[in-house]
C-alpha cells in the first residue's frame, strides 16, 4: 500500500526534517528523545526465578475444562477450533512472565478519585413490570429454572 | 407449598459440577426448615438468656460420654457467621428490603444483574462494618476493596457475588464470652480472624407442589423457583479463629455475636429469618497431637441449641471413628444438621478447594476510611455486652443476674435507667428478673412494650424500701403498672395503699382484741397458736396495708403484755 | 502552554452551562457558520464545520425544520444502509420526535443544544424500549427497562436517537465482523472493514447517516474506527462519562466516546454526556468545562496559533509494524503541527509494547466475569434444557459468538487460582508502568501524538481467523485505556486504497481530564489542514446530501 499522505497534505512536507527510522529515531538527530522508564529494567530482562512464577510451571489451558467452568457447552468442533487459538494467545500473554515487575504495585484501574458512597435512602425502581416481563420463564411470583439433575 | 432446596441437594450428589456449590455461603442452605421453626421460636424470643442445652442434669449418659471424649480428644471448632444488616436499602442499589415481602417485588436492574447496571456502595454498610469491626476489637483496613467471587447459580444474578477477598475491612479481633453459670460458668476470649462486607444471594425454593414429577419428563422441568428480593442485601461475614472446644462454647460465641449486633443496632440478629447464620467447622485430634484433624463443615444450624447439639454430635461421631481406628473415614465434607433425628448427615464431599476466580471488583472504587470517620464511629459506640457485664459484676450482682440483665440490650437499658433513678441495684435486678420477666413471658411482650417505666419501678422500689407500702402491695401495684401504666404514687393515692404506721397497727390490734375477747382469753390461757388468727384479723381490717413483720411484732407485744 | 497563545481565545459559543444541566436557549450561537446545514460537498475544501451548531442555527432561524432535517438524514440513512449495514435498529420515532421539536420552536419555546441532531447510539448502550443487543444473539430482542445515563442526557438536550449501530459482539473486535447480526462496510470502500468495535457508529457518521454518534472505547473501539472511516473520534478520560447503561466489556477500561464529522461536534456531544453520575461509582466528580468554549474560529487564527505547545511524538508508535503510508501521513501531520507553532520532541515509552498483552489479559479476564450474567435465566434467550447446567451451557453456547467464547475462556484461565498472579496481577503491574510513563511524558508535554492504528482500513475477512494479527492492530490505542487518558483521533490524510484513497487518523493523547486541550488543538489542526475533505465516496457518488 503506497502512501498518499504527503501528497494530500498541502504544504505539509517538511523541509528541515529527514525522516529516518532505520537509525532508531523517527526524527533527525536534533530532536531530543526522552525515555520514560519506571521501575522497569527494559534492557535487563533477567528475573529472579525464585520469586516469579516461571512460564513452564503453568499448565496450558484445558479448553473443555475451562468451558465447563464458564458454563459454555462447546461442540467438539469448537474445541478443536478454539484450542490452538487460545493456546497461541495464552503463549503470547506469557511474555509478561519475562518482565521484572517485582517492585511494581498493581493498578486496579485508571487513577480514580476516592470512593463515592451512596446514602441509605430507599427508592423503588419504577419499571419493574417490564423487567419481569422480560424473564423467559416466569410463573408469578417466581422466576423458574430447571433443577440440577444427577446424571447418573 | 415449597420446601427448601437442600432437600434436593441431599438426594443428589452433584456430580455434574462438583465445584459449583462447594462453598455456598449464603444460598438456600441457610434457609431454615419449616419444621424447625416452632422448635426454635421460643429461644428466639430472647427474653430469658438463650438456654443452650436442653437441661444440664438430663442426658447424663451423654454428658459422661462427652467427658470421656474430652479427656482423650481435643475438638477444634471455628465459626463463620453471616449477619444481615438492617439497612433501609440493599448493599449496592436503592431497593428496600423487607423480610417476607411478595417474591421478586424488591428488585431493580442492579440487583437483577441487568446489562449495563452498576453497583454503588451503600454508606451504611461501611458504617456498620466499621462499627462491628471496632466492637470486635479488630484492626481496620483503612484502604480495603471489593472483589468478585464467581460462581454460577440461579440465585446469584450477576454470576458473581460482590465480596471482599484479600483485604477485608477488619481483621484480628476477639470476642469475650461469659459461659452460663449452670454449666460451670467461666470467661472465654475467642479470636476473630476477619470481618468482611458482601452481598446476599436471592432465595432458591424447590417447587414441590406435586405439579412436577420427580422423574425427568422432557422437555423441561422448571422445578426451582427464584426469588431475588434478598439478592444484594448487605451481609457482614465474621470468621472466628478455631478457638472453640465444645458445642457450648460455640453456641455461646454465636449468642454473644447476636447480642453484639443487636447492641450495635446493625442487625436484628434473627436466626429464623436468616439474619444471623452460622456455619461451623469441626475437627478433632487426640490430646497431645499438634497436627489438626480433618475438618468437617456443618450447615443448617437454626438456633444456638442446634449449634451446640450438632457440634457435640459431630465430636462424638468423629471420636467414635477415631477410637475404632477408622479416622480415615472422617473426610472433608459438608454435613447437614438434621433437627428431627438430631444427627449430622453428609450433604456433599469436598473435592479440593473450589476456585471462585476472585479478582478486584472494577465497578467499585476502593473503600477508604479516614481517622476522623473511624473516631466518630468509635465514640458513638454504645456500652457493649462485655463492658456491661463487667460493670454489673462490679456492682455486686451475681453472675446469673449479670448474664440475665446484659443479655438483652433493652432489658439492660431498663435496668440501667432504673438504677439511674436511684433504685437499689439488687432489688431492681430481682424485680426485673422475677415478676417483670414472668409478665413479659406470659404476655409475650418485650420490655419496651410493657407500660411500666424504669422511673416508676425505681419509685416502687423506693416506696417499699421506705416502708410507704408493703412488698405485697408493691407487687399489686407492679402488675397494675405493667398492664395499665400510671404512677406508683397515683395508684397508692387512688387506692389508699399507704402502709399503716405502728400506732395505726396498735389501734387495729386493740380493735381486734376487743372484738374477739374469747380468743384473747384462750390465747392467754396458753393456746398460743391463735397468734396467726389475730394476725389474719388485723391484716384483714388493714386491707393489707399492715407490714407483716411490724404487725407480728406489735401483736406479740400486746398479746403477751397483760398476761 | 496554551496560555502563551498570542491572540485572545475567542469563544465559539457558550453552549453548555458550567453545571452541565440542560440549558435551553434560542439566542444565536456565536460560532454558527453561515454555511447551510447540507453543505457536505466533497469538492469543497473548506474546513469541517460543526454540524450541530449549524443545525441549531438553521432551526432557530427557521431556515429548515427538524422534520426536514430528519427526513434528509433518514433518506440518506436508508439509501446507504443496504451497502453499509451500520445500524442494527432504526428508531420508528425519529420523525415524531423531530415534529415535537418543530412544535416547540413554533411555540417559541426553548430547545436544547442538541435539538434536531440525529444521534446514532452504539448497540451496547442501553436505550429504553429500543433493542440493545451489544451485537449478541444472547440479547437478541432484549429491550432494557432504562436508558443509559449518556442516552438520557442526549435526550434531555433534545437530541434524537436515530437508531442503534452495529458493533463487534460486546465490543470484542476491531472490525464489526464479530457482530452476531451483520458486518458493517467502510463507506470509503465497501469491501473494507469500518474498524471496530464501534464500526457502525463510525460508518454512520462518515456516511452522514446521522450527525454524531456515541460509541464505546475499551481498547481503541472509538479511535480505530474513526481513523478507518475518516471521522473524528473522541475517547474521554476514564470516568468522565458515566458507564451506567453501557453493557460492560471490561469495566476498568470501558468508556463511552463520541463520533462527529468535526472536532467541535465531538466536543459538544462530550459536553452533553459528561459528568458525575450517582449510578456509576467510578464516574468522576471533576468539573465538566464547556469543551467548545476554547475553540477558535478558523478566521481568527494567527499564523502560529499553537506556538509554544509541546508535542511529544511517541517513538514506539512509528517503529516497525506500522504501515509506511500511515507513518508518512502521520509524520506529515506532525510537520503540520510544527508549522502551527508546536514544539516537537520524540518521547519513548519503553513499556508500550507490553500494553498489548496486558490489555488483552485484563480485558478478557474482566469480560469473562462481566458476561457471566448472560445465563438465560432473567432475560435474553434461554435454551430449552432439562437441567440447570444444560440451561446455562446451552443458552450461553447459542448466545455467544466464537470471539466472545474464546475471550471468556481465556479470561477464565487467567483468573484461575494459581494463574492469577502470573497473568492478571502481572498485567496490572504493567498497567502501573504504563500509567507512570504516560504521566511523566505528559508532565513534560502538552499532548502526545501517534497514529490511531498501524494501518488504514483493511479488507473484510483479512484478519478474521488470526486473533494475534487482529489484536496487534490495537497497539496504538490500548495503552491509552490502560492509563485511562483522553485521546482524540482526527483524520489527517490519506493512503492509497479503495476508489479514492483511505483516511488515516492522527491520535492526540492528553493528560487526564484535559479533553479541552485536545479539542482545542484538534480543532485548530482540522481548521488549518488544507487539501483534505473527509467525505466518503458513497456520499459523493449519488447519495443525496
Amino acid at each position: 500500500m503506497g502512501s498518499r499522505g504527503l501528497l494530500l497534505l498541502k504544504g505539509a512536507a517538511p523541509k528541515h526534517h529527514i525522516f529516518n527510522n532505520t537509525k532508531g529515531s523517527i526524527f533527525s538527530s536534533k530532536m531530543p528523545t526522552r525515555y520514560y522508564y519506571y521501575d522497569y529494567d527494559y534492557n535487563n530482562r533477567t528475573r529472579n526465578c525464585s520469586t516469579t512464577t516461571t512460564r513452564s510451571s503453568l499448565e496450558p489451558p484445558d479448553v473443555p475444562r475451562l468451558a465447563q467452568t464458564a458454563r459454555i457447552s462447546l461442540t467438539p468442533h469448537e474445541v478443536e477450533e478454539f484450542a490452538p487459538k487460545i493456546r497461541q494467545v495464552i503463549d503470547w500473554f506469557g511474555q509478561l512472565q519475562d518482565v521484572d515487575l517485582d517492585s511494581v504495585d498493581p493498578a486496579l484501574r485508571a487513577d480514580s478519585e476516592t470512593g463515592y458512597l451512596r446514602e441509605d435512602i430507599p427508592k423503588t425502581f419504577k419499571n419493574r413490570e417490564s423487567m419481569i416481563a422480560a424473564v423467559p420463564s416466569y410463573d408469578e411470583p417466581y422466576i423458574k429454572v430447571p433443577k440440577v439433575l444427577n446424571k447418573e | 407449598m415449597a420446601s427448601f432446596l437442600f432437600r434436593t441437594i441431599q438426594s443428589h450428589s452433584f456430580l455434574l459440577c462438583p465445584t459449583t456449590l462447594l462453598r455456598r455461603n449464603n444460598g438456600a442452605f441457610y434457609c431454615s426448615m419449616k419444621s424447625t421453626h416452632t422448635q426454635t421460636a421460643t429461644q428466639e424470643k430472647q427474653q430469658p438468656p438463650p438456654k443452650i442445652k436442653s437441661s444440664p442434669q438430663g442426658n447424663q449418659a451423654k454428658t459422661r460420654t462427652l467427658d470421656r471424649i474430652s479427656k482423650e480428644y481435643e475438638a477444634i471448632i471455628g465459626i463463620e457467621t453471616h449477619v444481615q444488616l438492617s439497612t433501609l436499602t440493599k448493599a449496592f442499589c436503592t431497593c428496600p428490603y423487607n423480610y417476607g415481602a411478595q417474591p421478586n417485588t424488591s428488585v431493580c436492574p442492579i440487583c437483577m444483574g441487568l446489562p449495563g447496571a452498576l453497583p454503588v456502595v451503600n454508606s451504611k454498610v461501611v458504617e456498620f462494618a466499621v462499627k462491628l469491626g471496632l466492637a470486635l476489637n479488630c484492626k481496620l483496613s483503612f484502604n480495603s476493596k471489593f472483589d468478585r467471587k464467581q460462581y454460577f447459580y440461579p440465585d446469584l444474578p450477576k454470576g458473581y457475588q460482590i465480596s471482599q477477598f484479600d483485604i477485608p475491612i477488619a481483621t484480628g479481633g476477639y470476642l469475650d464470652v461469659d459461659l452460663p453459670v449452670e454449666y460451670g460458668g467461666g470467661h472465654r476470649r475467642f479470636g476473630i480472624t476477619r470481618v468482611h462486607m458482601e452481598e446476599d444471594a436471592g432465595k432458591l425454593l424447590h417447587a414441590d407442589d406435586g405439579e412436577y414429577s420427580q422423574e425427568i419428563t422432557f422437555p423441561i422441568i422448571y422445578a426451582l423457583q427464584v426469588d431475588l428480593n434478598r439478592a444484594g442485601v448487605p451481609l457482614l461475614e465474621i470468621v472466628s479463629e478455631p478457638d472453640m472446644r465444645t458445642g457450648l462454647e460455640a453456641a455461646e460465641y454465636a449468642a454473644e455475636l447476636q447480642r453484639l449486633v443487636r447492641y450495635l443496632g446493625v442487625s436484628n440478629g434473627n436466626m429464623q429469618e436468616g439474619s444471623l447464620r452460622c456455619d461451623v467447622n469441626v475437627s478433632i485430634r487426640p490430646v497431645g497431637q499438634s497436627k489438626f484433624g480433618t475438618k468437617v463443615e456443618i450447615k443448617n444450624l437454626n438456633s444456638f441449641s442446634s449449634i451446640n447439639r450438632a457440634i457435640d454430635f459431630e465430636i462424638a461421631r468423629q471420636a467414635l471413628l477415631y477410637s475404632q481406628g477408622k479416622a480415615d473415614q472422617i473426610v472433608q465434607e459438608t454435613r447437614l444438621w438434621e433437627e428431627g433425628s438430631q444427627k449430622t448427615v453428609t450433604m456433599r464431599k469436598k473435592e479440593g478447594l473450589a476456585d471462585y476466580r476472585y479478582f478486584p471488583e472494577p465497578d467499585l472504587p476502593e473503600v477508604i476510611l479516614n481517622k476522623e470517620y473511624v473516631d466518630s464511629i468509635q465514640s458513638s459506640l454504645p456500652e457493649l455486652p462485655e463492658m456491661k457485664r463487667r460493670r454489673y459484676e462490679e456492682m455486686g450482682l451475681s453472675m446469673q443476674d449479670v448474664l440475665f440483665l446484659a443479655n438483652d440490650i433493652n432489658v439492660a437499658r431498663f435496668f440501667d435507667a432504673t438504677i439511674g433513678k436511684g433504685a437499689d441495684v439488687k432489688l431492681a435486678a430481682n424485680w426485673i428478673m422475677g415478676d417483670i420477666a414472668a409478665h413479659m413471658k406470659n404476655e409475650k411482650l418485650t420490655i419496651n412494650e410493657i407500660k411500666l417505666s424504669a422511673a416508676e419501678l425505681a419509685e416502687l422500689i423506693a416506696s417499699i424500701k421506705g416502708a410507704t407500702i408493703s412488698g405485697k402491695i408493691g407487687k399489686e401495684i407492679l402488675f397494675e403498672l405493667m398492664a395499665k401504666g400510671g404512677t406508683v404514687n397515683g395508684i397508692i393515692k387512688e387506692k389508699d395503699l399507704v402502709q399503716a404506721n405502728p400506732s395505726e397497727i396498735e389501734k387495729m390490734v386493740d380493735k381486734v382484741f376487743s372484738e374477739n375477747p374469747k380468743q384473747l382469753e384462750q390465747y392467754r390461757g396458753g393456746k398460743t397458736k391463735l397468734q396467726g388468727f389475730f394476725a389474719g384479723q388485723v391484716m384483714k381490717i388493714s386491707k393489707g396495708k399492715a407490714n407483716p413483720g411490724l404487725l407480728n411484732k406489735i401483736l406479740l407485744e400486746k398479746l403477751n403484755a397483760k398476761s | 502552554m496554551l496560555s502563551t497563545l498570542h491572540h485572545p481565545p475567542r469563544r465559539l459559543s457558550r453552549f453548555f452551562p458550567a453545571n452541565n444541566k440542560p440549558r435551553h436557549f434560542h439566542t444565536k450561537p456565536v460560532l454558527s457558520s453561515s454555511q447551510p446545514v447540507t453543505d457536505q460537498s466533497p469538492s469543497s475544501t473548506s474546513p469541517p464545520e460543526s454540524q450541530i451548531l449549524s443545525i441549531h442555527h438553521s432551526l432557530l432561524s427557521r431556515e429548515v425544520t427538524a422534520t426536514q432535517l430528519a427526513e434528509t438524514y433518514l433518506s440518506r440513512l436508508k439509501l446507504a444502509e443496504p451497502q453499509l449495514k451500520s445500524f442494527i435498529h432504526v428508531s420508528n420515532n425519529v420523525l415524531k420526535e423531530a415534529q415535537s421539536i418543530d412544535d416547540k420552536i413554533k411555540r417559541n419555546e426553548n430547545v436544547g443544544p442538541l435539538a434536531g441532531v440525529l444521534v446514532g447510539v452504539k448497540d451496547n448502550i442501553c436505550t429504553v424500549d429500543m433493542p440493545s443487543t451489544a451485537g449478541s444473539r444472547v440479547l437478541e430482542n432484549y429491550r432494557p427497562p432504562f436508558d443509559a445515563t449518556a442516552v438520557k442526557k442526549v435526550k434531555e438536550f433534545d437530541g434524537i436517537v436515530v437508531g442503534k449501530t452495529n458493533l463487534d459482539e460486546f465490543g470484542m473486535g476491531s472490525t464489526t465482523e464479530s457482530s452476531s447480526f451483520q458486518v458493517t462496510a467502510n463507506p470509503w470502500d465497501i469491501s473494507r472493514v469500518p474498524g471496530g468495535s464501534s464500526g457502525g457508529s463510525a460508518a454512520a457518521v462518515s456516511a452522514r447517516q446521522c450527525v454524531v454518534s456515541l460509541g464505546s472505547d475499551t481498547g481503541g473501539s472509538v479511535r480505530q474506527p474513526a481513523s478507518f472511516c475518516g471521522v473524528v473520534g473522541l475517547k474521554p478520560t476514564y470516568g468522565r462519562v458515566s458507564r451506567y447503561g453501557l453493557i460492560a466489556y471490561a469495566s476498568s477500561l470501558d468508556v463511552i466516546g463520541c463520533f462527529g464529522s468535526s472536532v467541535a461536534d465531538t466536543g459538544i456531544l462530550l459536553s452533553a454526556i459528561s459528568g458525575h453520575d450517582r449510578l456509576d461509582a467510578t464516574s468522576s466528580k471533576q468539573e465538566v468545562p464547556d469543551f467548545t468554549s476554547q475553540l477558535i474560529s478558523a478566521a481568527l487564527l494567527e499564523s502560529k496559533p499553537l506556538k509554544g505547545l509541546k508535542v511529544g511524538v511517541i517513538r514506539e508508535t512509528l517503529e516497525n509494524g506500522v504501515d509506511s503510508g500511515v507513518k508518512s501521513t502521520v509524520l506529515g501531520a506532525v510537520s503540520h503541527l510544527e508549522e502551527l507553532g508546536c514544539t516537537l520532541s520524540e518521547v519513548s515509552l519503553p513499556s508500550f509494547s507490553l500494553g498489548l498483552p496486558a490489555y488483552y489479559i485484563l480485558a478478557s479476564s474482566e469480560s469473562s466475569s462481566n458476561l457471566s450474567r448472560y445465563d438465560g435465566v432473567r432475560y435474553g434467550n434461554q435454551a430449552a434444557a432439562e437441567d440447570l447446567n444444560a440451561l446455562y451451557g446451552d443458552s450461553r453456547a447459542k448466545g455467544f459468538g466464537s470471539e466472545v467464547k474464546m475471550r471468556i475462556l481465556m479470561g477464565t484461565y487467567a483468573l484461575s487460582a494459581g494463574y492469577y498472579d502470573a497473568y492478571y496481577k502481572r498485567a496490572q503491574q504493567v498497567r502501573t508502568l504504563i500509567q507512570k510513563s504516560f504521566k511523566t511524558a505528559l508532565d513534560e508535554n502538552d499532548i502526545l501524538i501517534s497514529p490511531a492504528a498501524p494501518s488504514a482500513a483493511y479488507k473484510i475477512g483479512e484478519k478474521k481467523n488470526d486473533p494475534l494479527a487482529m489484536y496487534s492492530g490495537d497497539i496504538m490505542t490500548v495503552n491509552v485505556n490502560l492509563a485511562g487518558l483522553p485521546a482524540l483521533v482526527l483524520p489527517c490524510g490519506f493512503v492509497e486504497g479503495g476508489p479514492v484513497g483511505l483516511p488515516v487518523g492522527l491520535q492526540m493523547i492528553g493528560a487526564a481530564f484535559d479533553e479541552g486541550k485536545l479539542l482545542k488543538v484538534g480543532h485548530i489542526f482540522e481548521q488549518t489542514l488544507q487539501g483534505c475533505r473527509f467525505v466518503p465516496p458513497l456520499i459523493a457518488d449519488g447519495i443525496p446530501q
